[in-house]
Parts: structure tokens; C-alpha cells; sequence
């Protein structure tokens, strides 16, 4: 059924249960599937292990419920959505998880889930918060012990050259999505923001050959994909933490917009979309060239590039050095306005919104601040402020 | 000491919308009840309630051996002798009446209330929802005024419900709007109302999660009137729920019985 | 030509007409039931009769407020943000901050040159909007309208807090007991609420010219404990409930004037009105 079919057709077909996909692809081959949270977590590492890399989501319908019992009540809908899940047994069917320290309600949660959910077994992965030599040498070091309890799980070690083919694999599958961002620079764009969660969804649950074999059927296709008749619409920016469900989307791109780039964990950060060069080197030590790019190019704002340790203050120097990537976005995707989206209770980004404003003011962008709970239901109510928003630009 | 050397010993349960009073006698025996709504004053309600509950038991107050007041209310009240939070009063009370209860749910009508009771009617875990009265049963009382109805034919109406409609409002004073708006919608009254009960079933059970449910459990409190609530909760629950023949006085009643154990260690 | 704004709020729905010179020529304001169908039916005629004319002498017709989906003969829907800036411009050009406090939602609007420029609403929590005030009424026996004279005579207004309504309810209950002056409870509950009311506009930042509207902008109280919290003097329209209909009415005429003038096309809705009965 799937095998015949390809492209757009393929991913709306994965897409409906990419679960039951990937378990097929481990019935067949064989492989492991390892789970992970972030956009942290070297994949390369997993795929050179010969497992298959499963980002894990949320799940925005599900009600929350054992997950209130043993997490405290201000903290971060996703994390809780996830051990809620856990708890529940959606993610039994996975070989192992990998946590990180991405921020503190990862961490904890981590330790929780740990130590409340019997399946899978799990590693947390420690990640600096500089980009430092010392920090990326530390960052070098914990992808080692990484490598060595992968190793045990799976009862074989893999060779430098199983990890360079899988950083080739891995280089090429960041070139791809960098193309199929390109297909939103059109106007209007060939893909919406919606089409492109679903499609970055669907390859983040496959092995990555799989994933740049889709890419590369959806470009082909993407010409005659997107020449069906569109209205010319508001060309929307969404900087922001998880979003991994359409929910939000489908709101925003059915009032008349577009989401035609953004600045999110689940799409554009994990595949580093502001880099010009997206290559991990495969010479060298590649332990140390994936800590380095890996720590340098995933724009989490858990991470401060900026004035620090500079003895002169700054701010517009710092807002332009934190944050000039997006000045990038801007103008190379036609950007007409931003939407700065934060979880609830997520400290890492909450506390960059008004800085982010701030810049986007000095460019003279407009942008709103949204704060949804990671829950279908509250989502609703955002259609007034989105409509509001919309109707600003459009200089009603 | 009252007629004929009797004691009599009284509790009031000043609620926010409700003030409950029980008088009893020295065997714990239930002589008299009283409930009347709080009106804005705790301290009128309190002794508008004082003066019924003599009457309707024919007593004085020179009667009364020991008064216990609790509830939200009872800083306001002057005349009594001791001032028991309800938890403590409705364990006393269930374990009276139902001494194998070991878990209480009290859905009163600013917050909602669980508590944990061991055989000698001790509370030994609690839980009160805190943060706003989104999980207590004002959200009955308002889905009552805007179908103008009372509280206890809210059962009735929700029982022949094929598809109880999702409510997304989490705030109590706005569920009303909510509620206007699904009868402009055109929803069916009984699949509105029956919402509103697994809505607020739903908030209850999510404040039971937090604790944990040990078993037989009971309810008290004036929701537990609404029929269709109590199915609501029992099918989310899963379990049976004792509900006492006079739901709303359990406190008032416990309170009553701690003013004679008072009494009787002085 | 002739322009409608219909604005359902969950409190009022208003209807506002105005010509071509922007001069309101009728208008109408209403409870909001739950039949809201067929109450914006029924009021569009009335105020068709009020200004003598007929659906089809219309020429834009836009709905807005949180039930404008519900106007079957709109011509198109905007949110009540945009047409609250826009009608608060028209009545009072220098304008800067806008606060408008419904019945159950409370939002502070930015503006430049007419302009929606930021916004920030609460749509979540009746404290700060006038469901606060409604809750309170109701529990002390009287009249909203009685409260903002009231709470005007107090000498020592007493704390109430500010973040929920049914605690700050309770807490009222617990003055009473006290024996505390009626008027001095008032008072602590009108700066309850204009204290939230000014800890949400501030967040994007107030700035003069500042113009309050919406029911809660006729209780004097209420404008005077925001005057004294923010420091500034407040403007108040004559009729400050019918700021989002008037603007909507403008918003029409600003895109009939401008397709007008681009030789352009108007796409109308349907000009059907049946008269209803109302159930509620």
C-alpha cells in the first residue's frame, strides 16, 4: 500500500500513524528505535549505531492525567504531555530514550519519567550552555560516554567509518531541507507552514535515507504540488518552542496566511536552516566536529551567543549578534510579521520574548506574543488575537 | 446544662453560598438541622442560623453546652467556643455516619475538597483546589440560573444525553457564556448540561488523581444533590460513591461532635 | 451610501449606521441572549427603521465581537481589536491607549495614527471586566448603576484583592462581617478592578492620549480609581458601547471608498433578513 506510493501521497499516508510505520521499517530491518526529545542529540551517533532516530512528540489532544500525579503544577504542558504519555505507555514500543538538559524542566522531567516509567531505558543527555573550547570538549566527552552506553544497548560497537557515511547521510538530509524551505520563498509559497510540519514530522519518525528519498520525491513533485490555485496572503514568521502539532497552524493559515519560515525546536533548529554551510566535516575527529556544530548551530535560546563576558555593554550589539539570524529569515523569506510563541511555564524561551520584540521593533517587523498551554483546547481563543494581528498588517 | 441536666452541642458550617447547622445531644443523636442561604454578611448568616436551629429544637441558647463554627465563614462568627476547619469537620462527620468511608469528596461551591479519613475519623491526607473556584460546583449553580431551574432537576435533565457537549472554559464565571453560546447554537439542553457534569467531574477526578483514591469513598456538599453529577463522577471514577441521606449538613454535623469531644475533655 | 457595524459582545450586541460623511444616523443597543442569530436579525431591522432605510440601501455591512460569525448578512467579519481602535480614533484622534472593559473580556489597544498598531486582552478571567462588578452587585443586593456613586462617597477604601472574583467576593463577605462601611467596600472593590484593569494595559505600556470604553465606562468609580492609579485623566465617549460597531461602520466605509476609487468590485453577502421571533 504505502510502497507504491510517493512524495506528498507518501507523507500524508506516514503521517496518519508514523508509529506503525517505523515499527514496520524495525519488523523488517531489524533496527532499533531510539527515541529522542530535542534538537540536541547528535543523530548521526544513532544512525552510525544502525538505529533509527524517532523524534518523539507531544500529544496536544490527549488529556493530561496520570502526568499531574507526580510532576508539580507549574511546569511546562509539553514535558508533562510527555511523561503523561510515557506513563500511559505510548512510548513502550521504543528501544531506548535519550532525555537532555536542554532546560531545567527537561532535565527533571527526565529524572521523573526515569524513575516512574519502567520502559525504555533512557540516557540524559548533558549539554553545555556556552560554546566555549572547555564546553565543547565537555560536549565531546558526554557524546563519548554517549556512544559507549549506545554500544552496550545494542551489543555491538560501530567504527568511525559507519559514523562518517552517517554524517554524509545526515549533511545531505540538512541540504534538503534548507531546499525545501526555498519552495516558501515563492509568493505564494508552493508549501504551507502546515505542509512543511507535517513533512519535517514524517521524516523525523524514518531512518534518514528514507527521510532525504521523501525530501527528494517532494521536490520534484513540489512545481506541480503547488501551482494549484492560491490566494496571495500575510507572509508569517513563528519564532518559538515546540510546536509539533498543526493545531496552531491550521489557525494562523486558515485565516489567509502563511507561515512561510520559523525559528522552532520541531522544524527549522533541528536541521540548522540558518547555516550557509550545513556540513558537518567527515575528517578529522568526528566526535569533536559533531559536539562543536551541533552545540554552535541548534539556535536554542537555552543558549546565550551574545555580549557575554565582553567588558563593554551593548544591547543593540547584542540583540544583532544574538539574534541577526533572523534578520536573514526576514528578508530572504518576505517575512510581513512574527508571531513569538512560548509554552506556558517555559522559562527558555519566556524569558527571550522581549528581547526578540525588541529587535524585531528596530527592524521595524510587527510581531504579537502568544502563550497557548500545549493543549488543544485553549487554542481557540487565539483566533481573535491572530485574526487582530493579521488585520494590523493588512492596515485595515 | 439545659432541661432536665440534657447537653446539647451545636455546629455551623458557614459556607460561601450556604450556612449548614446541626444540634446534637450527648449520644452524637441529630436533633435538629438547619440550612439557609449566606447572603453577603458571614456574621448575620451565622446568627440567623443560631436563632432557627433553637427553634426548631426548642432550646435557648443558655442550652448549649459548646459551640463549633468552620467553614469559610467562621472568622466572622463571635459566639463560639472553638473555630475546627472543615476538613477536620467532615472527617468527623462521614466517620460517624459511615465509619468504613476512607476517602471524602467534598464539591463545595468555591472550591472542592478530598480528603483522606482513617478509622477513628482522622484526616490523614488532603487536598483542597486552590487556585480558582473553576473546579467547584458554582459552575452548577450558574448552569441552573441560565436555564432557570434548581439544582436538583439539573439530574433529570442530563440524563437522556446522547452526546454531552466539551466544554474548553476553565474560568466558573465565564462557563456562562459558554453555556449561552451552546444554546445558540442550537445544542440540546440535556447534552449541555450533561457537559457541564463531566466537566466538572473531570476537574474532580483530576484533584482525586492528586492524592489517590482509596476505597469506600463518600460525597458531601450540596452538588451531591445533582443526580447527574453523581453519574458523571461515578462512571469517570469507575467505583461506587456513598452519598449520605443529607449531604449538605455532614460538616456542620462533625463539627457539632468535636464541640462535644471538647466539651467533654474540659 | 450607508455603512452598518454590528458588534456582538457577550454582554450587548450594538448596531451602529452611518452615512457617507461618517455621522452616526441610528443605532441600537441590546442584552446579548443566546439566540444570537436571530437577536442580530431582529436588531438590524429595528435599526434600519430608526434610520429609515432598507437592507439593501446598505452598502458594507461588518460584523465583529466574539459572536460575529453568528450575522448571517454580514458582508465581512473583523475582529473587535481593529474596530475598537478604529471607532475610538474617529470620536478622539489623538488617542494613543485604549482600554475598552466588556462584560466579560477586558483589552488594552496601542494606536498610531489611527491605527492598531499592539494589543493585549484577557479573555480568560473575569476579574477586571465587568462581570467582576456584576458578581459583586449581585451578591450585595444592588444595582450596577448605583455602584459607581457609591463607592465615591467612601473616605477609607479598604484592600480587596484584585486576582480572582469569586475570592475577592468572599473577601467581601468577610468586611461586611466586619462591619465595614458599605461605601468603603465599594471603593476597595472599584480599585480592585481598576488595578487589574492598568496591571494588564501596562504591559504595553500606557501612554496619554487614554480612552476607557466599553459598559464598565459609565461607572464613575471605576474611571476615577484608573485616573488616580495611572495618574492621568481618562476620556470617556458619550456612548462608550458603541466604539467597536462605530468603528466596524468606518472600516466599511474606508473599503467601499477605497475599491471605489480603484474602479474595483464589491463582493457583498447575503441581503436576507426574516423576522423572528425571539424564544429567550
Amino acid at each position: 500500500m504505502s510502497e507504491n506510493m510517493k512524495g506528498f501521497k507518501f507523507v500524508d499516508e506516514v503521517y496518519k500513524d508514523p508509529i506503525r510505520k517505523v515499527k514496520e521499517l524495525r519488523g523488517k530491518t531489524g533496527r532499533k528505535i531510539i527515541g529522542y526529545i530535542c534538537a540536541y542529540p547528535p543523530l548521526e551517533i544513532l544512525t552510525a549505531a544502525d538505529t533509527i532516530p524517532f523524534r518523539v512528540f507531544g500529544d496536544v489532544n490527549e488529556p493530561i492525567t496520570e502526568g499531574n500525579r507526580i510532576l508539580p503544577p507549574v511546569i511546562c504542558s509539553y514535558v508533562r504531555s510527555i511523561v503523561d504519555l510515557g506513563m500511559k505507555g505510548r512510548f513502550d514500543f521504543l528501544d531506548g530514550l535519550i532525555w537532555s538538559h536542554s532546560c531545567d524542566c527537561m532535565h527533571k522531567g527526565g529524572f521523573v519519567y526515569t524513575s516512574c516509567v519502567s520502559k525504555p531505558v533512557h540516557y540524559i543527555l548533558e549539554i553545555p550552555t556556552t560554546t566555549s573550547e572547555e564546553a565543547i570538549n565537555f560536549f565531546k566527552y558526554e557524546l563519548m560516554e554517549f556512544k559507549g552506553w549506545l554500544e552496550k544497548l545494542l551489543g555491538r560497537e560501530f567504527s568511525m567509518d559507519c559514523l562518517k557515511e552517517a554524517i554524509e547521510k545526515h549533511n545531505r538530509q540538512r541540504e534538503l531541507v534548507k531546499r525545501l524551505y526555498d519552495l516558501k520563498r515563492e509568493d505564494p509559497p508552493l508549501i504551507t507552514g502546515t505542509d512543511t510540519l507535517k513533512i519535517i514530522s514524517v521524516i523525523e519518525a524514518l531512518p534518514v535515507e528514507e527521510g532525504n528519498r521523501i525530501l527528494e520525491e517532494v521536490l520534484e513533485e513540489a512545481e506541480e504540488y503547488g501551482s494549484r490555485p492560491k490566494k496571495r496572503g500575510a507572509r508569517l514568521m513563528i519564532w518559538g518552542s515546540i510546536i509539533d502539532s498543526p493545531a496552531l497552524l491550521q489557525i494562523i493559515e486558515e485565516n489567509g496566511a502563511y507561515v512561510v519560515v520559523d525559528d522552532t525546536c520541531v522544524c527549522s533548529r533541528q536541521f540548522w536552516l540558518h547555516s550557509n554551510n550545513p556540513h558537518v566535516k567527515t575528517t578529522g575527529d568526528l566526535m569533536e566536529n559533531l559536539a562543536k556544530r551541533y552545540l554552535i548551530e541548534v539556535k536554542c535560546p537555552r543558549l546565550y551567543i551574545g555580549s557575554y563576558g565582553t567588558l563593554k555593554k551593548d544591547y543593540k550589539r547584542d540583540l544583532e549578534e544574538r539574534f541577526g539570524y533572523l534578520k536573514d529569515y526576514i528578508s530572504k523569506w518576505k517575512v510581513d510579521g512574527v508571531i513569538l510563541h512560548s509554552l506556558r511555564c517555559c522559562d527558555v524561551h519566556g524569558y527571550e520574548v522581549p528581547q526578540v520584540k525588541d529587535y524585531l521593533d528596530m527592524l521595524g517587523i510587527p510581531s504579537i506574543y502568544i502563550e497557548p498551554e500545549y493543549d488543544a483546547k485553549t487554542l481557540p481563543p487565539l483566533k481573535t488575537r491572530i485574526q487582530a494581528f493579521l488585520e494590523t498588517l493588512s492596515q485595515l | 446544662m439545659g432541661i432536665s441536666g440534657q447537653t446539647f452541642f451545636i455546629g455551623i458550617d458557614i459556607g460561601v453560598s450556604a450556612s449548614k447547622g446541626v444540634i446534637i445531644g450527648w449520644g452524637e443523636e441529630i436533633i435538629a438541622y438547619h440550612i439557609l442561604p449566606s447572603g453577603f454578611s458571614y456574621r448575620l448568616a451565622a446568627q440567623r442560623l443560631l436563632s432557627e436551629l433553637l427553634n426548631k429544637a426548642g432550646l435557648t441558647v443558655e442550652d448549649l453546652s459548646y459551640i463549633v463554627a468552620t467553614g469559610q465563614g467562621s472568622p466572622s462568627v463571635d459566639f463560639v467556643h472553638e473555630r475546627v476547619t472543615d476538613i477536620v469537620c467532615s472527617a468527623r462527620g462521614i466517620n460517624k455516619l459511615f465509619p468504613s468511608v476512607r476517602t471524602v469528596i467534598d464539591v463545595g461551591e468555591q472550591t472542592s475538597r478530598v480528603l483522606h479519613v482513617d478509622e477513628g475519623g482522622r484526616v490523614t491526607n488532603f487536598i483542597i483546589s486552590e487556585k480558582c473556584a473553576g473546579g467547584s460546583g458554582y459552575i452548577l449553580r450558574v448552569l441552573a440560573n441560565v436555564l432557570r431551574v434548581g439544582l436538583d432537576d439539573l439530574g433529570l435533565l442530563s440524563i437522556n444525553s446522547k452526546n454531552p457537549i466539551k466544554f474548553t472554559t476553565r474560568c466558573a464565571v465565564f462557563i456562562e457564556t459558554e453555556i449561552i453560546s451552546m444554546i445558540a447554537e442550537g445544542f440540546q439542553k440535556e447534552d449541555i448540561v450533561a457537559g457541564i457534569h463531566d466537566s466538572l467531574a473531570e476537574k474532580i477526578i483530576e484533584l482525586i488523581n492528586r492524592i489517590g483514591l482509596k476505597e469506600p469513598c463518600a460525597i458531601i456538599g450540596g452538588c451531591a444533590h445533582d443526580i447527574g453529577f453523581i453519574r458523571s463522577l461515578k462512571q469517570k471514577l469507575g467505583r461506587e460513591i456513598i452519598i449520605p441521606p443529607q449531604p449538605q449538613i455532614v460538616t456542620a454535623f462533625g463539627a457539632a461532635i468535636i464541640g462535644k469531644k471538647s466539651f467533654s475533655k474540659s | 451610501m450607508y455603512f452598518a457595524g454590528v458588534d456582538i459582545g457577550s454582554t450587548f450586541t450594538k448596531i451602529v449606521i452611518i452615512d457617507s460623511k461618517g455621522d452616526i444616523i441610528s443605532k441600537v443597543i441590546v442584552p446579548t441572549r443566546a439566540e444570537q442569530r436571530k437577536l442580530a436579525n431582529k436588531i438590524m431591522i429595528e435599526a434600519l427603521n430608526q434610520a429609515n432605510l432598507s437592507l439593501n440601501e446598505i452598502n458594507y455591512i461588518i460584523a465583529t465581537g466574539y459572536g460575529r460569525f453568528n450575522v448571517p448578512f454580514a458582508d465581512r467579519q473583523i475582529s473587535e481589536l481593529t474596530c475598537h481602535a478604529k471607532g475610538v480614533s474617529a470620536l478622539f484622534p489623538s488617542v494613543r491607549t485604549a482600554i475598552d472593559i466588556g462584560g466579560q473580556d477586558l483589552k488594552g489597544l496601542k494606536i498610531k495614527d489611527g491605527k492598531l498598531v499592539n494589543f493585549i486582552m484577557n479573555d480568560k478571567c473575569a476579574a477586571g471586566t465587568g462581570r467582576f462588578l456584576e458578581v459583586m452587585a449581585d451578591l450585595l443586593n444592588l444595582s450596577l448603576k448605583d455602584l459607581g456613586e457609591i463607592s465615591l462617597k467612601s473616605k477609607r477604601k479598604v484592600e480587596i484583592s484584585s486576582k480572582c472574583t469569586i475570592f475577592a467576593r468572599h473577601e467581601v463577605m468577610e468586611k461586611i462581617s466586619e462591619n465595614v462601611p458599605i461605601e468603603d467596600v465599594i471603593a476597595g472593590l472599584h480599585y480592585a478592578i481598576a488595578d487589574r484593569i492598568v496591571r494588564l494595559v501596562s504591559q504595553i505600556s500606557i501612554e496619554p492620549d487614554i480612552v476607557v470604553t466599553g459598559g464598565v465606562a459609565k461607572n464613575i468609580g471605576v474611571v476615577k480609581a484608573i485616573e488616580d492609579l495611572l495618574g492621568y485623566k481618562v476620556l470617556v465617549p458619550e456612548d462608550p458601547l458603541i466604539t467597536g460597531a462605530l468603528g466596524a461602520a468606518i472600516i466599511g466605509k474606508n473599503i467601499v471608498e477605497g475599491a471605489l476609487s480603484r474602479g474595483e468590485e464589491i463582493r457583498v453577502g447575503c441581503r436576507r433578513l426574516e423576522e423572528v421571533e425571539l424564544y429567550w
